[in-house]
């Protein structure tokens, strides 16, 4: 190939002219800076540099400059948002590549590498949450090496949620090595692929169910309406169909900010996968919503419904999830696009405001002042703000470069 | 033999140049059964131990304790005093001679393993009733049933002791308490960790009593082995029909905990969190971590299963495919 | 006591009571601190104990015993194991019945003959810092601070010891 051997004759006539090719995606330098003014990409720089301050007053001056975290009140935003509610959307990996790969859905080909590069990229900004919010983050690898507690459910998460990310990384690298151009080893990683993705649903299954097994242990400062000894199969559940309306979502964007890059078999594709998908997402926001009428029926929990807290429960269940599955249906039957991505959208806001309402309302419901503690300060805003931009701007760096929503055309027909 | 083959349009049929042979290859019914049985069985298997498993635990025989009786504190907190010293804590910001602290209601700290409140006696105004905080040493902690990292000791002596060098500051411990007792030194960039109360394990195993327990002038603050201090409590609730609640708390929640306390007042007018199960905390997540590994068992089989299924399909429509093609030859 | 009381004693009570003092016998408590004056034949004990053993911040009590004596009902008061229906004579005295009759009013036991430090093993026994506070401010809680604030402490009791 033209470009190994580019690579191989040596650092600067080689390697260099090569790498930079690749990184400028073939255009020259002022060329390349021109393309960057976008509005989107000034108001990102200007919210990541707003957010320094926030960063650096958080490692010099301890969590306490930027959180209004307490001993009542351990967790707050940054572990709601970056982990509780992303890590179900992040799904989105596991469950194309198990429709694909697995379930036999043929047609799925195209969103593979989107939704495994979305997944893994997702899981991995998660773990950098936690590099804000753990108290000591260079001890990160703790649990993976250095003290084993597995007791704990967290535990649980931590192995899972590491060895997923790890498989994620495997399953992306064909992607990686068409990019970078290379045969062999790209020959050998997609044989593995079944294995990695069968690995991934035990793995997915497990993590995504133990971040709801985690309150499991707060029986008494879970509001009774959000605990339940149902948590995980909760948590779960919604998971996948947050997964689905994320694809969904992506599809949508892709289509939209990056045809450039996608081939005729994924645009072709859209329509027909967005349906597939809508029908899987409805159905399953059926299921989560029966789900959750039995975790109310089965604690006697009707006569709480009719409190303040029971209505804000009423407005998750009712409002954002049971009204946009309605909205899917109507989707899907009369195959309108745009009625299946708007429901999709307020299906993932309905999970995230799940999970905030998990995290956050309903846990110490009953503390004096509870709503003042549960606003997060300015800084932690920003820092959350950044986060998003940064992922943001990653996935954009990724999808404008590798060939995710095509494939390279040397490798068309390996697999 | 390749005569029978040829035209056999069976699920092992060989169509055309013979490369289909699915007999030697990969998935066959008879190995989707074998893996499919093999799953459930490890699955029932691991079911049938685990409800074996689940036995009761053993408890702690003969470690100590301390039972703080609410009705003999007057609040001089020698206790919070001696705690301070005895554990180098940093001196607070009102002295332990100031009265103002009770001006408002304070919780242990990344400072004070230990603070003393004053409530109001609904009984007798003139005597308020003072109420010692700190970790209850629980039989069975939540903490270190939720520490990730092990950082979390239930020691045979009866404290529950935590090792800072292993805390990474998840704080998951916190969320777990029961009695919301962890306290974390968020003000710390670069040494934060939890603070709470270790019943001076060091000095338990010196032989001595813990620094509040021999601080304390009025013994509200008593030490001894648990089951004594279960007798004498429940003997001063016989001896004192009126003067003290019918209840020790501690005997039960969350399964039992190292400290004990009576009171002439209810515990909920002190402060004491409502709803505590009598259960230990480690029972409510045991079903769950119990089902780990039948996942890891049962979801392969299952869906190496539906691959299998998959691919047969598939490899049946090509056979189909194969057929129509070369029969429209 | 004795239930004859002489006339004169009753007209000049203030020198019989420092007669009494002068008589009665030396102190017997061990390890409580130093016992100073003497009983009469009433045996009301020592006149005034210093109790020293005291740690930390707080400096040492001086115990008027003598005044304590006119002021409670019966020596059971304190010594509560006398006279009361809380433990048998056995528990501490090694004696038998007859025994009992001739040593028993010669021989109070001090506190610190039962109570010592914490014993894990036997909780429902306070240790002596606890079991003379308790005596202690069953009468004295609520005089000034005593009992309600740290500054009580010093105000009859403890000597301070600050700075």
């Amino acid at each position: 190939m033209q470009e190994t051997q580019a690579a191989s004759s040596g650092f600067f006539n080689g390697f260099a002219p090569w790498f930079m090719n690749k990184l400028l995606m073939g255009r020259s330098w002022p060329d390349y800076a021109r393309s960057l003014a976008t509005p989107f990409n000034v108001m990102a720089v200007a919210i990541l540099i707003v957010s320094i301050p926030s960063f650096y007053s958080r490692y010099t001056q301890g969590l306490s400059s930027v959180v209004h975290a307490s001993a009542e009140y351990p967790w707050g935003l940054l572990l709601s948002w970056g982990i509780f509610a992303g890590e179900p959307l992040y799904a989105c990996g596991f469950l194309a590549a198990t429709a694909y790969y697995v379930l036999g859905y043929k047609g799925f080909k195209p969103l593979v590498r989107l939704g495994v590069m979305a997944g893994m990229l997702g899981y991995m900004f998660a773990a950098s949450y936690l590099l804000i919010d753990l108290g000591r983050p260079w001890r990160l690898y703790f649990p993976m090496a250095v003290g084993f507690g597995p007791s704990s459910v967290l535990f649980i998460v931590a192995w899972h949620v590491c060895l997923y990310v790890n498989v994620q990384l495997l399953e992306f690298t064909p992607a990686i090595l068409e990019w970078l151009g290379s045969k062999r080893i790209h020959k050998w990683v997609v044989s593995a692929t079944v294995g990695l993705v069968i690995l991934g649903t035990v793995l997915t299954t497990i993590h995504q169910s133990a971040l709801g097994a985690m309150y499991l242990i707060t029986p008494h400062k879970l509001h009774p309406l959000w605990y339940s000894s149902y948590l995980p199969v909760f948590f779960l559940s919604s998971a996948v169909f947050a997964a689905m309306a994320f694809l969904v979502m992506l599809m949508a964007v892709s289509v939209k900010y990056f045809r450039h890059m996608c081939d005729s078999a994924f645009v072709d594709s859209v329509e027909r996968n967005t349906i597939t998908l809508g029908k899987g997402i409805a159905l399953s926001m059926y299921v989560y919503f029966a789900l959750k009428v039995i975790g109310v029926a089965k604690d006697g929990l009707w006569s709480s419904l009719a409190t303040p807290y029971g209505y804000w429960y009423l407005f998750e269940v009712a409002g954002m999830l049971l009204l946009p599955a309605v909205l899917m249906t109507y989707g899907v039957k009369s195959s309108n696009m745009f009625a299946i991505r708007a429901a999709s959208v307020w299906a993932m806001l309905g999970i995230v405001l799940n999970r905030v309402n998990v995290n956050l309302v309903a846990y110490n419901w009953s503390m004096p002042d509870h709503f003042k503690h549960i606003t997060p300060p300015l800084p932690e805003t920003l820092m959350i703000l950044s986060m998003i931009t940064l992922q943001l701007m990653v996935m954009r760096w990724i999808l404008n470069r590798m060939p995710v929503l095509g494939q390279a055309s040397a490798y068309r027909d390996v697999h | 033999m390749s005569s029978k083959i040829k035209r056999d349009r069976g699920p092992r049929g060989v169509v055309g140049n013979g490369s289909l042979d699915t007999r030697g290859q990969g998935m066959t019914r008879r190995s989707f059964l074998t893996i499919g049985a093999l799953g459930g069985c490890a699955a029932a298997c691991s079911a049938a131990t685990n409800a074996s498993a689940q036995q009761p635990l053993g408890g702690w025989p003969d470690s100590y304790g301390m039972l703080t009786d609410f009705t003999m504190c007057v609040g001089c907190r020698s206790c919070e005093k001696a705690c301070n010293e005895e554990n180098g804590l940093p001196k607070p910001e009102l002295s332990f001679d100031d009265e103002r602290v009770f001006n408002e209601e304070r919780r242990p700290n990344a400072s004070a393993y230990t603070v003393v409140n004053r409530h109001e006696n609904p009984a007798d105004p003139d005597r308020p009733v003072y109420r010692k905080i700190q970790c209850n040493h629980c039989l069975e902690p939540a903490c270190a049933t939720a520490c990730p990292i092990h950082a979390y000791t239930k020691t045979p002596e009866g404290p529950v002791i935590y090792d800072k060098d292993l805390c990474f500051g998840c704080r998951y411990c916190m969320i777990a308490c029961p009695f919301y007792v962890p306290a974390y030194d968020y003000d710390s960039a670069f040494d934060p960790k939890i603070v709470k109360c270790v019943m001076c394990y060091d000095r338990i195993r010196d032989g001595r009593a813990p620094a509040c327990a021999e601080a304390c002038p009025m013994g509200a603050v008593t030490f001894g082995k648990r089951d004594k201090l279960l007798e004498l409590a429940r003997h001063r609730i016989e001896d004192g029909p009126g003067r003290y609640m019918n209840h020790i708390y501690g005997e039960r929640e969350a399964g039992g905990t190292s400290w004990l306390y009576i009171s002439g007042v209810p515990f909920t007018e002190l402060g004491f969190p409502e709803g505590v199960p009598d259960r230990p905390m480690i029972e409510l997540t045991q079903n769950y971590l119990d089902s780990v590994p039948m996942v890891f068992t049962v979801w392969p089989a299952l869906f190496g299963l539906v691959y299998g299924a998959m691919r047969r399909k598939d490899k049946q429509q090509d056979n189909a495919d194969d057929e129509v093609r070369s029969d429209g030859r | 006591m004795s239930s004859k009381t002489p006339e004169f004693m009753v007209r000049k009570p203030v020198l019989c009571a420092l007669l009494f003092l002068l008589l009665a016998p030396p102190a017997f408590m061990s390890g409580q601190g130093v016992a100073q004056g003497a009983g009469g034949p009433e045996n009301r004990g020592p006149g005034v104990v210093v109790l020293d053993n005291v740690e930390g911040s707080l400096g040492p009590v001086t115990f008027d015993h003598g005044t304590h004596t006119f002021m409670a009902e019966s020596c059971a008061v304190c010594h509560h194991n006398h006279g009361s229906d809380n433990s048998r004579c056995s528990g501490c005295h090694d004696i038998g019945v007859e025994e009992f009759r001739r040593t028993a009013k010669e021989s109070f036991l001090g506190c610190s003959n039962c109570h010592g430090s914490i014993d894990p093993d036997n909780p429902a026994m306070p240790s002596l810092k606890v079991a003379l506070h308790t005596k202690c401010l069953a009468c004295h809680r609520g005089m000034g601070n005593i009992g309600r604030s740290p500054s009580g402490c010093t105000e009859q009791c403890h000597v301070s010891q600050a700075g």
